[in-house]
């Protein structure tokens, strides 16, 4: 009879220890998910000022200019951050990508298109998202950076996405409505 | 209850000591062999130039070395340099392109000379060799820029490392080819000394 | 005695049962490895991140790169192969960094890196954005033994477990002739390079 009962619980406890050791295992990987760390897409019009990771962060503009090829646009994103914590931003990583509506996301690109130089000098000289930009601002100015995308020409809805990684609540999402 | 308990015990007993012994005589043995291994390792081969040494992973002939002024892109440098130039030919034996072959060689030679990492040229290309493909044997150069103040060799000693394949790695059960020991070592004497041609 | 009989076999069944197991399992590589996708030359084949398409296909003794008007020659003790086809990527941004030539004896032959001054459309080098097609070029440098029943296999890194990898068929019946010798010069307007086979 106390074998029986013996054997009963054994099986219940493997039941239960089971999933316990999967979840130990896991918990560093848990811990990161979204839903754990409270992390968020914060949502900012065109144009509208949001404060995020010690600045106040605007995308200027969201041009479209013509691409290498008819089925390709050049999408060049102005945007630009007045540090208030700029050793917070001199320390973290920046990354932008740009999303359209199927949700495609597109890398910046690594060397800006020479038509960029050739319509907006005075832009194509300002520097990409970076650590180095905001390490070169100095206090108080704003930072005024710029970001190159190749995308389809019937690629809809752009929006910019800003990530400075480092503990932060989650990514800044920047809608245009002119594209 | 308590005599049949013991009884059990006392069946087991044996079969406890045996598992329990076994391990460890096991566990003994096998760490004297290692201790025994690396206290008599088995003594490497010495090779002639012009013999093929089967490394495991690689069939390696060492077939020439001299100095040089001028790497074999026979592009002059700036400065005047010194160049070790080793004339190899490799045979790719695994089932997938490599480039392991720029870890095979080194030189044997006295510690207080630092000999920078050696650069592999393609000897069709007279480029910068890159993997080499199995069943397509390549001539290839290794280069060493000989360290500035240290004289030239007149002769060299070069080791030739071995691979071995396992199916299943200890760690991951993962196939892979790794480092076991030295394959052969190749005694030659190294031609062409700019210093002579020089003087 | 039957019950010492009885232990010695059941250890021996053991043994037996755990060796036939060690080698009929399948190990850590095959567990790990990409997950094929098949397909066939001339066609568009669909991966979830990307896809290629092999348009056309070369067999050279000699390959020829021509840039700002200096020309060097590649000879092989093989044979080049060369594939000119276009890839794109689907959800976002990347490169193709992995492309190997699977012989049908199961041996894997890396892409050449041997052009590697030449600029423009190696698979390798191109940065693929979500719909946008690009034309690709991919040359492998094979045994002639190699080429005939081997496939193209196309990942976005060798390294990945359980990432995808595109495995494609070239057409068996087409013979190939091997060309003399072949030139890439660099192309004009959205082609890369241009090819001329000799």
């Amino acid at each position: 009879m106390s074998q029986r009962r013996l054997f009963w619980t054994c099986l219940l406890a493997l039941v239960a220890v089971l999933p316990l050791a999967i979840v130990v295992h896991a918990w560093d990987s848990l811990r990161q998910m979204p839903v754990f760390t409270g992390k968020h897409d914060i949502v900012v019009e065109g144009g509208a000022v949001q404060p995020y990771a010690g600045g106040q962060w605007k995308l200027a503009d969201l041009k479209r200019l013509p691409g290498p090829s008819d089925e390709a646009r050049i999408v060049l994103a102005e945007f630009e951050t007045e540090p208030r914590d700029l050793a917070m931003l001199a320390q973290s990583a920046c990354r932008v990508r740009l999303v359209d509506a199927e949700g495609r996301r597109f890398e910046p690109l690594m060397l800006s298109e020479p038509i960029v130089r050739e319509m907006y000098p005075e832009v194509a000289d300002r520097p990409r998202c970076s650590s180095l930009a905001f390490a070169n601002a100095g206090n108080g100015g704003t930072v005024r950076m710029v970001e190159s995308f190749i995308v389809p020409a019937k690629a809809s809805d752009l929006s910019l996405v800003v990530e400075v990684q480092g503990g932060e609540v989650g990514v800044l999402v920047f809608k245009w409505k002119r594209s | 209850m308590p005599i049949a308990r013991r009884s059990k015990l006392k069946r087991r007993l044996p079969a406890m000591l045996v598992t329990g012994i076994g391990g460890m005589v096991a566990a003994a043995v096998s760490f004297a062999t290692a201790v025994y291994e690396a206290a008599n390792p088995a003594p490497v081969e010495l090779v002639k130039k012009d013999e093929p040494i089967d490394t495991g992973r690689w069939l390696v002939t060492i077939n020439n070395a001299s100095m040089a002024a001028v790497p074999p892109t026979g592009t002059k440098p700036v400065d005047a340099k010194r160049f070790l130039t080793v004339d190899l030919e490799l045979d790719n034996r695994s089932a997938a392109t490599s480039n392991a072959f720029m870890r095979l060689i080194s030189i044997e030679m006295l510690p207080s000379i630092k000999l920078p990492e050696p650069v592999y040229y393609l000897a069709r290309d007279k480029w910068i060799a890159s993997a080499i493909n199995p069943g397509m044997p390549e001539k290839v150069i290794a280069v060493w820029e000989w360290p500035e103040g240290s004289p030239s060799p007149k002769a060299l000693r070069f080791s030739v490392a071995k691979q071995i394949y396992k199916p299943r790695d200890n760690l991951y059960g993962a196939p892979g080819w790794f480092e076991d020991g030295k394959a052969a070592i190749v005694e030659m004497a190294v031609s062409g000394q700019p210093d002579e041609a020089v003087q | 005695m039957m019950a010492v009989l009885r232990s010695i076999l059941l250890l021996g069944l053991g043994a037996l049962v755990l060796f036939v197991m060690q080698h009929n399992t399948p190990g850590y590589g095959d567990i790990t490895s990409p997950i094929a996708i098949r397909g066939k030359a001339g066609e568009r084949v669909e991966g979830h991140a990307f896809a290629y398409g092999a348009a056309n296909v070369h067999l050279a003794r000699v390959v020829k790169t021509e840039s700002f008007g200096r020309v060097r020659d590649y000879s092989s003790s093989g044979v080049w192969l060369i594939i000119e086809g276009a890839a794109v990527a689907k959800k976002e941004s990347l490169t193709l960094l992995s492309a190997e030539w699977l012989s049908p004896g199961g041996i894997r032959y890396a892409l050449s890196q041997r052009f590697s001054t030449m600029r423009g459309g190696y698979l390798p080098t191109e940065r693929l954005e979500p719909g946008l097609p690009k034309p690709v070029l991919i040359a492998f440098e094979l045994p002639e033994t190699a080429i005939k029943g081997g496939r193209l296999l196309i990942a976005r890194s060798a390294l990945t477990p359980l990432g995808e990898e595109l495995w494609i068929d070239l057409d068996q019946k087409a013979q190939l002739e091997i060309k003399p010798s072949i030139t890439l010069a660099r192309g004009s307007g959205s082609m890369p390079w241009t090819l001329a086979a000799k």
